[in-house]
């Protein structure tokens, strides 16, 4: 990808988080930056499987999880000098993978001009076998209930509710207003608790 | 409903199970594009002291499985650019250098290696999930697509999927070689032939070269 392609992907210049984490995500990423494939190596086992499940929550496809997944870490690797590092590691990858999420929706919206507008979200069939929760009704319908919301609306709820991230870290995640995020996790969760309201809560299921 | 019951309901959603050839393959890519970016100048480093972290002995094999793709890459990637140098022999140069780069990339992933794309000076592989059928060399095509100053290089066999980005949309072909020597991109929404090579419409600009590998020389 080109430099200007990969600049768009990568969060603000002045994209700053807390650094409330553990301090060895920073060593490892002063390390990989410097080169250190075993530091690199290291921050993708710690945040692979975050970033992948933050991934299936915005576009709620396996198949497209794992290639959101995989491009965070590329673009990562590819941009490790850019990032600040009084910022939350972690939390610069959301952004890369919400972004990459955002272009991801945008480029399949485009082809369901040609295809019926849920195919978006439809299981990708390579993966169908891998989508075992799907047949779990309760699942279905949450993933269903977020299909319904706009995808700054899933976003804000993939970070609020699924990544424990306050309303300022996830606006900082999405470089818009923590009052836009809480609007929009407003509006999400009025629109979630109408479609989710005959739905079992998960401690009341077997 | 309140907060805590919409907490509860969401938390039905559980991520998949993590498909370990997916992940092999996100590691992979990744480490390709961190010693990629190594070639550029390393940022200052605040902590070069710190403890080394101790990854697994599958990860150090992974890394030292990828040392030498990396390396024949990064060394290959000059001869691999310059189609139009003014050495006394470039076709057969970058015939060659192209056909040592697929022979290594072979020799390590054996009947996985879908196709090479050199985008920008980056080299990016595309790799099955499960190896198939080594292709015979002479099945390789080189296909580039241009567009102003952009210039994609695809190195791929006859016969296989190969996938790209171009502009925001990814690019579905596959490069078919005929009897006579000609090359057919069959494409999801397109299909072109290096004996009327249009640029299809559905391409938005970028024009296509296509050849064997074989008749570069």
């Amino acid at each position: 990808m080109s430099a200007p392609a990969l600049a768009s992907l990568a969060p603000p210049a002045d994209f700053v988080m807390p650094a409330t984490e553990a301090p060895d995500d920073l060593r490892l990423h002063a390390l990989a930056a410097a080169g250190d494939s075993d530091a690199f190596t290291e921050l993708f086992r710690r945040h692979y499987p975050a970033i992948h499940a933050f991934a299936y929550r915005l576009a709620l496809c396996p198949g497209a999880a794992d290639d959101i997944a995989q491009d965070t870490f590329v673009h990562a690797a590819r941009a490790l000098a850019t990032f600040r590092r009084d910022a939350s590691f972690k939390n610069w990858l959301y952004a890369i993978a919400a972004n990459l999420a955002r272009d991801l929706h945008r480029s399949r919206s485009r082809r369901q001009a040609r295809e019926q507008q849920l195919a978006l979200l439809a299981p990708d069939p390579r993966h169908a076998h891998r989508d075992h929760a799907a047949t779990d009704s309760a699942h279905a319908a949450v993933r269903d209930a977020l299909v319904r919301l706009s995808s700054e609306q899933r976003e804000a709820v993939a970070l609020v509710y699924f990544e424990n991230l306050s309303h300022a870290e996830a606006a900082r995640v999405l470089g818009c207003a923590e009052s836009t995020v809480s609007w929009r996790v407003f509006r999400a969760k009025s629109r979630l608790k109408k479609l989710l309201r005959d739905v079992a809560p998960a401690a009341s299921r077997p | 409903m309140n907060d805590a019951d919409l907490r509860s309901r969401l938390s039905a959603l559980r991520p998949p199970a993590l498909s370990e050839p997916a992940v092999a393959r996100a590691r992979f890519r990744a480490s390709l594009a961190h010693a990629a970016a190594r070639a550029t100048p390393p940022a200052p480093v605040a902590h070069r002291d710190a403890p080394r972290p101790h990854p697994s002995a599958l990860f150090r094999q992974l890394v030292s499985a990828l040392a030498l793709p990396v390396l024949a890459a990064l060394l290959l990637l000059p001869l691999f650019r310059h189609t139009s140098s003014p050495s006394p022999h470039p076709a057969a140069t970058i015939a060659s250098a192209s056909r040592q780069l697929l022979a290594e990339l072979e020799a390590l992933f054996p009947g996985q290696l879908e196709a090479v794309v050199e985008r920008n000076g980056a080299i990016q592989l595309e790799l099955a999930d499960a190896p198939t059928v080594p292709a015979p060399a002479d099945q390789a095509v080189l296909v580039e697509f241009i567009r102003g100053a952009q210039r994609l290089r695809v190195l791929a066999y006859s016969g296989r999927l190969v996938r790209l980005r171009l502009d925001r949309d990814e690019l579905q072909f596959s490069p078919l070689l005929t009897g006579t020597g000609q090359v057919l991109l069959a494409g999801d929404d397109f299909a072109w032939s290096s004996s009327t090579p249009a640029s299809p419409e559905a391409l938005a600009g970028w024009q296509i070269t296509a050849r064997p590998l074989a008749a570069v020389l």
